[in-house]
């Protein structure tokens, strides 16, 4: 939309801010309930193919190093974090400050376009970590609270998951997963039948695509590109969700930075004002308002909107916004195992070892999931033969040895809410639009060091069992995008932001699904859980507007 | 410094000298830079690979504009490569003469796409980049479709070459942790058979 005369004075029964597939699949839910919708979205609207040019058109470096934001064209005015180089968006400190190097993505859509479309349930205990294990906090839903809205998500979503209870992790469900498995490769086959003896416990990972086409989606064809970008729509996109919402009514707005809100006498949100991309203020009015940014732009949003009746921030009577930061802080390892297994086969992700996942142990120390990325070991085989000095037929043949028998493990850790990981709006740097830049203090805690420990063991053991050489542990933390914490649900009021339903404590018509509501992280990825909050406020929505 | 290689370099220069004579001024051994950097690919990649000459050109063309001193070092390795029958006496005589750097940077051009493994490297070859035609009977390359929905489960092919890497000393890891706790050993769930 450039005309901005047609953006003044803009209103409708539901205001959404963020369009990734939370903010989307609110959307949608929304305008079929037969609401006026409008989503505000920081960021620009670019079509599939040209990501897909764009990956292709990269640096081999790049490619080799994960550069997953590199390809998403961003808003000049609303910078998303980038690290080649580092643009330093986000500034970070704290004892493992660096391990907080999130990807997510500022674009209509979301980060999902460059997710693997992992789609994990908590476990129930996850929900419980204070009464069971005596750390962390409760969640003031329970497991089955939100199982409905897990089934939802996963409709949604177009989930294939073991039908196989005995695959399931958890297995406690109402209904099968909308589709069976992803089928395993030969890989996941193998290093099922040696590791599953040893209790390591190797499942399917429920992942947002499916071999027959689903609805109007494609069948996934194994292009092995799912991140940063799946090139045939095959893998869930929380694009998929604003196009459907766009085609029932709703209207996106691209390039749309929204930096306050209008309070009224009750501290319900009136309106919230935001910049188009020539820097012009507009305002949008409501009836009720969805803040559905991503775990750091949500709680960034709600602190630039202090007003006189929020001085510390909209929804923070408690000083909980921008507290208890969370990400799955992961650890990797690489080996090469004695036998060729040939990752690299089919969808990216496929299969993961859960056998760590749960136990009496998480008293202690953290629970832990193992990946077993699915990528590609060309690029990374390429690099160690040419290292070698190799050449000719002898090159080739290393290419092909290391690409075969490569393993990479992606170990996911448990961090505990802890209010001093924090998010604050910087004093001194700012973004293009003048609005504060964030800063994230960050300590992932004993109790994930002492996971680690246990962690390091496991893959050890899992080395050992495949036959592995030149296995290398990195213990350095890394960051999995999968942000937590920041506008913490519970269900008192002085020490958290929102309730079960997402909705916050302060503000009787504002939601802030996502992420960032999330009490506990487990170790799984946080967008199928993410998806579920959302539906579950959107039915909280819909009983406001009843 | 041996006799034979001050022979071999003073033949060489001599040789270079009368063939720019012979032929264009200004331009190197070759008759151009591009078909000196084909020799050179050749030789150094050997038969095994097809070298796509379209390539060739913007790999050539990319180096010399982005790396420093590469128009005159792939001068001097043309007659090496001429001179050297395989690939590891080639990589020999380019060590020797000091061109080894630029010899390697060569063929990890061709085989990664890019003209340099560093950040934002000028790229130049994407599904062309000769890494992924050793495994091209097993492996996607990612983004292109290799087969309908599900082929993955087929078996793959034979390794065909030893699995074990000869060629590396194991690099060390860290010890295994004092304490941490062995997983429980349970019974082995299904085993998924991947049937579509």
């Amino acid at each position: 939309m450039s005309d901005s005369t047609s953006l003044s004075d803009l209103s409708a029964d539901v205001v959404i801010v963020g369009s990734g597939v939370v903010g989307g699949m609110i959307a949608d839910q929304m305008v079929q309930a037969g609401r006026s919708v409008i989503v505000l979205e920081a960021g620009m609207r670019r079509p599939r193919g040209e990501f897909v040019e764009k990956w292709r058109d990269m640096s081999f470096f790049n490619r080799r190093h994960s550069d997953f934001q590199g390809l998403y064209p961003q808003s000049p005015k609303a910078p998303a974090p980038l690290y080649f180089p580092p643009n330093n968006y986000v500034g970070l400190s704290g004892p493992d400050g660096s391990a907080y190097q999130q990807g997510y993505l500022r674009i209509v859509g979301g980060t999902t376009w460059h997710w693997a479309a992992s789609c994990w349930r908590h476990l129930p205990e996850d929900f419980q970590m204070k009464s069971l294990f005596g750390v962390g906090r409760d969640w003031p839903i329970s497991y089955d609270d939100l199982e409905p809205y897990y089934q939802r998500a996963e409709e949604e979503m177009g989930v294939s998951g073991p039908h196989d209870p005995h695959l399931q992790s958890p297995d406690r469900r109402s209904k099968p997963y909308p589709r069976d498995m992803i089928p395993f490769g030969y890989g996941d086959r193998r290093v099922s039948e040696i590791l599953n003896p040893h209790g390591f416990n190797v499942v399917p990972i429920p992942q947002g695509r499916s071999i027959q086409p689903y609805g109007d989606r494609p069948g996934c064809c194994g292009n092995n590109n799912c991140q940063p970008i799946c090139p045939i729509g095959a893998m869930y996109n929380g694009i998929q969700h604003i196009e459907r919402a766009e085609a029932r009514g709703a209207r996106i707005i691209a390039e749309a930075v929204v930096y306050s809100a209008d309070t009224d006498e009750n501290n319900n949100i009136t309106a919230v004002h935001w910049y188009d991309s020539q820097h012009n203020s507009h305002r949008v009015t409501g009836k009720a308002f969805v803040f559905a940014c991503n775990g750091i732009e949500t709680p960034r949003l709600l602190l630039l909107a202090a007003n006189s009746r929020n001085p510390n921030g909209l929804a923070n009577s408690s000083d909980q916004v921008g507290r208890n930061m969370m990400d799955h802080s992961g650890i990797h390892a690489t080996f090469l195992a004695s036998e060729p297994l040939w990752f690299g086969r089919g969808p990216a992700q496929s299969s993961c070892i859960v056998g760590a996942r749960n136990g009496d142990f998480r008293a202690r120390y953290s629970a832990n999931k193992m990946i077993l990325n699915n990528i590609s070991r060309v690029a990374p085989a390429t690099e160690q033969a040419l290292a070698l000095g190799l050449s000719g037929q002898a090159l080739d043949d290393e290419i092909r040895r290391r690409a075969a028998c490569g393993v990479d493990l992606s170990i996911s850790l448990e961090p505990l809410p802890d209010p001093a990981n924090r998010l604050t709006i910087s004093k001194t740097r700012k973004d293009p639009m003048g609005l504060g830049c964030p800063d994230i203090h960050y300590d992932v805690g004993d109790y994930v060091r002492n996971g680690t420990q246990a962690a390091v063991d496991q893959i050890h053991q899992i080395s050992a069992l495949l036959g592995g050489q030149e296995l290398e542990i990195n213990t350095k933390f890394n960051a999995n995008n999968h942000i937590m914490g920041g506008a913490i649900m519970g269900k008192d009021p002085k020490d958290s932001v929102t309730n079960g339903e997402c909705r916050a404590h302060d503000h009787a018509n504002l939601w802030l699904p996502g992420g960032a509501t999330m009490p506990s992280a487990s170790v799984v990825n946080t967008t199928l859980s993410m998806a579920a909050l959302g539906l579950r406020a959107a039915d909280s929505i819909k009983r406001f507007f009843a | 410094m041996t006799f034979e290689l001050d022979r071999r370099r003073f033949l060489g220069a001599t040789l270079s000298a009368a063939i720019i004579a012979l032929q264009s001024p200004g331009k190197a051994f070759a008759a151009t830079d591009a078909d000196a950097f084909m020799a050179v690919s050749r030789a150094a990649i050997g038969p095994q690979q097809h070298l796509n000459p379209t390539i060739a050109r913007r790999l050539q063309e990319t180096m010399a504009e982005h790396l420093q001193g590469f128009g005159a070092a792939l001068t001097r390795l043309e007659p090496l490569a001429r001179q050297n029958a395989d690939t590891d006496a080639l990589g020999k005589a380019a060590e020797e003469a000091g061109l080894h750097d630029t010899l390697r940077a060569i063929i990890a051009a061709w085989y990664t796409g890019s003209i340099s493994n560093t950040m934002n490297a000028p790229m130049v070859a994407y599904y062309e980049a000769l890494m992924y035609r050793p495994v091209a009977d097993a492996l996607p390359v990612p983004t292109y479709c290799f087969g309908v929905p599900g082929w993955w489960t087929a078996t793959p092919p034979a390794l065909g070459i030893s699995p074990i890497p000869t060629a590396a000393p194991p690099k060390t890891s860290q010890a295994p942790a004092q304490g941490a706790a062995p997983l429980p050993a349970h019974p082995l769930p299904n085993t998924p058979t991947g049937k579509l």
